[in-house]
C-alpha cells in the first residue's frame, strides 16, 4: 500500500422547515436529497458492509440536517412524499405499457421508490440518522460535523463569541445525536481563517478541510503541497482538495457526470407532460416542478434527448469508477515516488447530493468504486482522515490563509453587491445576542426559553445558504425572506427580554416554527474573560 | 366496465389510447384557435398523435411528453413567479455558471416579470422590496430610534397557534409568502441602528469592505465648527497611511479594491474641513487580507501529535515543532505542479477545459 484516498462527502441542506404550511417547496430539497441520495448511499453503504468489503469513507451530515431528518414532521411529510411518488410511478407504469423503451424506464422507477419506501419506513424506520450513525458504529463510515447552522466563519471572525457558538453548538448537537465527540469538521463552505483552528481545537477537533490553496498558499510554504496535511499551530490538522481527483467528478464539462449516456437532470415529466396529468404532483398552484420521473438521458448539447437507457447508464457508472480507480493508481503511485518515505493522501471532497440528485447514477459509481478499490488494486486504501493521521501522525505545522471553496476562493461568494447588506443586521443581532448571555448569567425560566430562541434565531439568520442563494439569484426571495424573518424574530425577542415584556404565547410559536437545537444553551454567547 | 378492460387488454388498447388523445388534443385545439395559425397547426398535429420534431422532423415516441411544454401556460417562464425550486440545489453543487445555462428558469432575471414585484400576487414575496437587495440608504422604512425598536410591537396580534399539534388540514397550499397562517406582524427591517459601529472584513486578497452605522450626534460632533466640511477615507496598513479618497458618508458601505495583499488594514473616516479635520467615532477593527500565492518562506517545521493526544487551546506547534532539512526544490517543484494540474476549483463554480498542464502522470477517461 502506497498511500490513501479520502473520499469526503458533504452533506447538508440549510434547515428548510414550515409547519405553518402544509406543503412548502423549499422542503422538498430534503425530500428529493432523501430520495435520490441519503436513502440510496445508506442502502449501498450499508450492503458493502453486509458483505464485508472494507472500506473507510468520510461524511459530514450538517447539524441543520441532522436537526431536519431527525423532526417527526419532515419525517411524516416525506412519508407522505413517497406516497405521491409510488402513486405516480403506478401511473406511470400504466401510461407507458404501449411503449416499450419508456415502459422499462417506468417499471424501474416503480421498484426504485417502491424500494425506497420499504427501506424508509421498514428498514430504518424513518431515522436516517440513526442509520448512518449505525454505518459509523460498524467503522465503515466516519461522520463529521459542520458549522452549527452553516454560518460562513470568516465574515464572522470580528465576533469570536459567535463563531465559538457555532462551533460549540454544533459538537454538542454531534454528541447528542452520535453519542461520541467529533473528530473533525466540515467548515461551512471551506471557510477558514486564522485563528478559528484553535477554537477546533476547544472543542476536541482534530482536522478540517480546505480548499487547495489553502494548504498550497500556507505559511511557512508546504513540504507536499496537498498531498499531505498540515498542523496548524494548534495542532488541529488542514486537510486540502486535491484538484484532479475533484475534477474528475465535479467538472460539468470534462467530468463523470456530464456523459451522453447518464441521466438527464432537467428532463421530467413534471415539466414535460400535461398539466392535468402531473397537476396532483407538482405545485398546488399549478406551477410545474420535478417529479423526479425522467425519460431521457443527457445525450449532448441539444435540446432534443434520447430516452434513457438505465442498465446502460449504470454500466456506464461501472466504467467510470473503474476509470476513477486507475487515475488515483496512477497518481498515488508517482506520488509515492515522488514522496520518498512519506505516504501521499488524496483527498476527494464533493457535495454528497452530487450523488444521486444531480448525477442520478452517483451511487453506483460510488458502490463500484468502494469494490474495486477493495478488490482490484493494491497502490491505496479508502481512509478517512482520521485514519491517516493515527497512522501518521509526524506533520508539517503551518497556517492556512483566509480561504474558501467558493468561486475565487474566498469571501467573495458570501460578500457581493448582492448580499451585502445581511452583514449589518447579522453583525448587530450578535453584538445583543452577546450582550444578553453577559447580562442574563442566571434568568428565569421564560427568560431562558425567550434567550435561547433568540439564540436559535441568530443562528438561522446566520446560515450561509441565504447569501449564496442571493449571490446567485435562485431563490432570491425566499432567501431574503428568511434573513429578514430570523432578525427580526430575534430583535423582538431582545426587546421583550430587557424590557421584562416577553410574550409567551408568541415565544411559543417562535420556539415550534424555528425548533432547531432544542437543547442549546445560549451562555455559549457569554463573553470569556 | 368489464368491456372496457376487455378492450385495454387486447390489441385495440393502442388505439383506444390513440383515440382519447386525439380527442383531448382536439378539445384544446379548439381552446387555442384564437392563438394563431402557428398554434393552431401544432395542436392539429399533436391531435394526429404525431408530435414532431420541429427542427429534424422525425417522430418522437408518443408518451415522451413535450419537451417544450413546460414554455407555454400555467406555470411557464412567463406566469412563474420565481425561478425553479432546484436552482439552489444546481447552484450548490453543479456551480453558479449552471443555473444560467440550464433549460429552465433557475434565476431571478429568467422570469419575464421578474422587474415587477407587485405582480408576484396576494401573499406573494416581499412586496415593495427589490428582490436581492437589503434595506440600502433610499430605504424609506423609518430609522430605529436610538436602543432598537420598530412599530411592529403596535400591530394587533392573533393568539399563537399550536405548532406542535399535527399540520393543519386545510387544502394544500403552495408556496406562500408573506400570508402565514398567524401573522406575526415581524414588520421591516430598520434601515439603520445608529449605533456607531464601523466594521472592516477582508473579501479576498486585494479587496476589504467597510460598513459603517453612525448615529447622528457622532457625525454632528466631527463636523462641528468646520469650514466647507467633506468626509474622507484613510485606509492604514502596518506602515501607515496607504491611502486617501473622499466618498459619500450615505453610502454606509464601500469596497476598497487593489490592496496589497497579506496584510493588515485599518480605516478611519473623518469630516475634512477647511479649518481642520474631525474624526468620526472610531476606526475600524484591524482586517487582515489573505496572501495571495505560495509563502516565499521555507520551514519544514514538523511536530508528532498521537492521535489521543488531548489539544488544549493554547498549543503552539511553530514554536515547539521540529525542523527538518528542506526536501531538494525539484521534488518540491514537482508536488506543487502535481498539486495544481488547472484552474482553481471553487464548490459554486465548475472548472471548464480540463487543462492537465503541469500534471506529472497521465490520466485517462478510458481506461
Amino acid at each position: 500500500m502506497k498511500g490513501y484516498l479520502v473520499l469526503q462527502l458533504h452533506a447538508h441542506l440549510p434547515f428548510v422547515r414550515h409547519p405553518e404550511h402544509e406543503r412548502f417547496l423549499e422542503e422538498d430539497w430534503l425530500y428529493e436529497a432523501i430520495t435520490e441520495t441519503y436513502l440510496p448511499l445508506i442502502s449501498r453503504f450499508e450492503t458493502l458492509a453486509d458483505e464485508g468489503i472494507p472500506f473507510r469513507l468520510s461524511l459530514t451530515m450538517t447539524p441543520s440536517l441532522v436537526q431536519m431528518l431527525r423532526d417527526d414532521l419532515l419525517q411524516w411529510r416525506y412519508g407522505e412524499h413517497l406516497d405521491r411518488l409510488c402513486e405516480l410511478a403506478d401511473k406511470e407504469v400504466d401510461r407507458t405499457r404501449h411503449e416499450p423503451r419508456l415502459h422499462d424506464t417506468a417499471r424501474f422507477y416503480h421498484h426504485h421508490f417502491n424500494h425506497l419506501r420499504w427501506l424508509w419506513h421498514e428498514r430504518y424506520h424513518r431515522d436516517l440518522v440513526g442509520a448512518f450513525a449505525k454505518l459509523q458504529d460498524r467503522g465503515v463510515i466516519e461522520i463529521i460535523t459542520c458549522g452549527a447552522t452553516h454560518g460562513f466563519l470568516p465574515l464572522m471572525q470580528t465576533q469570536p463569541e459567535a463563531v465559538r457558538a457555532q462551533i460549540a453548538i454544533a459538537a454538542a448537537h454531534y454528541r447528542h445525536h452520535f453519542q461520541r465527540d467529533p473528530v473533525g469538521i466540515w467548515l461551512p463552505e471551506c471557510g477558514f481563517y486564522p485563528g478559528v483552528e484553535r477554537l477546533l481545537a476547544e472543542e476536541g477537533i482534530r482536522y478540517f478541510f480546505v480548499d487547495t490553496h489553502g494548504i498550497l498558499d500556507a505559511q511557512p510554504k508546504p513540504r507536499y503541497g496537498v498531498f499531505a496535511p498540515l498542523y496548524t499551530p494548534a495542532g488541529v490538522a488542514a486537510f486540502g482538495r486535491d484538484p484532479e481527483s475533484s475534477e474528475q467528478v465535479w467538472s460539468a464539462g470534462t467530468g463523470y457526470p456530464g456523459d451522453p449516456v447518464y441521466r438527464d437532470f432537467y428532463r421530467d415529466i413534471g415539466y414535460d407532460l400535461d398539466l392535468d396529468y402531473v397537476r396532483p404532483y407538482v405545485q398546488a398552484t399549478g406551477d410545474r416542478k420535478s417529479t423526479g420521473f425522467k425519460y431521457h438521458r443527457i445525450t449532448g448539447a441539444t435540446a432534443d434527448k434520447d430516452l434513457y437507457d438505465w442498465r446502460a447508464a449504470f454500466a456506464q457508472a461501472d466504467r467510470h469508477a473503474g476509470n476513477f480507480l486507475f487515475n488515483r493508481e496512477r497518481q498515488i503511485e508517482h506520488l509515492a515516488l515522488v514522496m520518498g518515505d512519506r505516504r501521499p493522501v488524496v483527498v476527494a471532497p464533493y457535495d454528497a447530493e452530487l450523488f444521486g440528485h444531480w448525477w442520478f447514477e452517483g451511487p453506483v459509481f460510488l458502490e463500484m468504486l468502494i469494490r474495486k478499490a477493495a478488490y482490484d488494486q493494491n497502490v491505496f486504501r479508502l481512509a478517512t482522515a482520521s485514519d491517516y493521521l493515527r497512522e501518521n501522525p509526524s506533520q508539517q505545522v503551518a497556517t492556512p490563509p483566509l480561504c474558501s471553496w467558493g468561486a475565487g476562493g474566498y469571501s467573495g461568494v458570501w460578500l457581493d453587491g448582492s448580499n451585502d447588506w445581511i452583514y449589518r443586521h447579522l453583525h448587530r443581532i450578535a453584538e445583543q445576542m452577546i450582550a444578553l448571555a453577559r447580562d442574563y448569567a442566571q434568568p428565569t425560566p421564560l427568560e431562558r426559553r425567550a434567550l435561547n430562541q433568540a439564540a436559535r434565531e441568530l443562528l438561522l439568520a446566520q446560515s450561509s445558504d441565504w447569501a449564496f442563494i442571493m449571490k446567485t439569484g435562485t431563490m432570491v426571495e425566499y432567501a431574503v425572506q428568511r434573513t429578514k424573518e430570523h432578525v427580526l424574530r430575534f430583535q423582538r425577542l431582545e426587546r421583550q427580554i430587557r424590557s421584562g415584556t416577553i410574550d409567551e404565547g408568541w415565544l411559543g410559536y417562535a420556539e415550534g416554527k424555528d425548533n432547531i437545537f432544542p437543547e442549546l444553551d445560549y451562555g455559549i454567547y457569554r463573553p470569556r474573560a | 366496465m368489464a368491456g372496457s378492460k376487455f378492450f385495454e387488454r387486447s390489441a385495440l388498447g393502442p388505439l383506444l389510447d390513440l383515440l382519447r388523445s386525439a380527442w383531448k388534443k382536439a378539445v384544446r385545439f379548439g381552446e387555442h384557435l384564437s392563438k394563431g395559425a402557428a398554434d393552431a397547426r401544432r395542436s392539429a398535429r399533436a391531435a394526429r398523435g404525431q408530435e414532431v420534431r420541429e427542427r429534424e422532423g422525425a417522430t418522437v415516441p408518443l408518451g415522451t411528453g413535450d419537451q417544450r411544454s413546460w414554455m407555454e401556460g400555467v406555470g411557464s417562464p412567463k406566469a412563474a413567479r420565481e425561478p425553479r425550486p432546484e436552482g439552489f440545489v444546481v447552484a450548490r453543487i453543479a456551480g453558479e455558471a449552471e443555473v444560467h445555462r440550464a433549460p429552465h428558469v433557475l434565476v431571478e432575471e429568467g422570469l419575464s416579470n421578474h422587474a415587477d414585484p407587485s405582480t408576484w400576487g396576494a401573499g406573494g414575496g416581499i412586496v415593495g422590496e427589490p428582490v436581492g437587495g437589503g434595506p440600502p440608504v433610499e430605504a424609506s422604512a423609518p430609522a430605529a430610534p436610538e436602543g432598537g425598536g420598530d412599530s411592529e410591537d403596535l400591530a394587533p396580534r392573533a393568539p399563537a397557534p399550536p405548532m406542535d399539534a399535527a399540520p393543519p388540514a386545510s387544502p394544500p397550499q403552495r408556496h406562500q409568502r408573506g400570508a402565514t397562517p398567524w401573522d406575526e406582524g415581524l414588520g421591516e427591517l430598520p434601515s439603520a441602528y445608529q449605533d456607531d459601529t464601523f466594521l472592516a472584513l477582508p473579501r479576498d486578497p486585494t479587496t476589504l469592505w467597510l460598513f459603517w452605522d453612525f448615529a447622528p450626534s457622532t457625525i454632528e460632533e466631527a463636523r462641528r465648527d468646520l469650514v466647507d466640511p467633506r468626509v474622507r477615507l484613510r485606509l492604514f496598513d502596518e506602515g501607515g497611511l496607504v491611502r486617501e479618497q473622499d466618498l459619500a458618508l450615505e453610502s454606509r458601505s464601500f469596497y476598497l479594491h487593489d490592496l496589497a495583499p497579506g496584510r493588515s488594514y485599518r480605516a478611519e473616516l473623518l469630516v475634512v474641513g477647511a479649518n481642520g479635520e474631525h474624526r468620526i467615532g472610531s476606526p475600524t477593527n484591524q482586517a487582515a487580507l489573505p496572501p495571495k500565492g505560495p509563502s516565499s518562506i521555507v520551514d519544514d517545521r514538523f511536530a508528532t501529535l498521537p492521535w489521543g493526544l488531548p489539544l488544549g487551546g493554547d498549543l503552539d506547534l511553530l514554536t515547539h515543532g521540529v525542523s527538518l532539512a528542506g526536501i531538494p526544490e525539484s521534488e518540491r517543484a514537482a508536488l506543487w505542479a502535481a498539486s495544481r494540474p488547472g484552474e482553481r476549483l471553487g464548490g459554486s463554480e465548475s472548472l471548464g477545459g480540463g487543462s492537465q498542464s503541469g500534471r506529472p502522470w497521465v490520466s485517462s477517461r478510458e481506461r
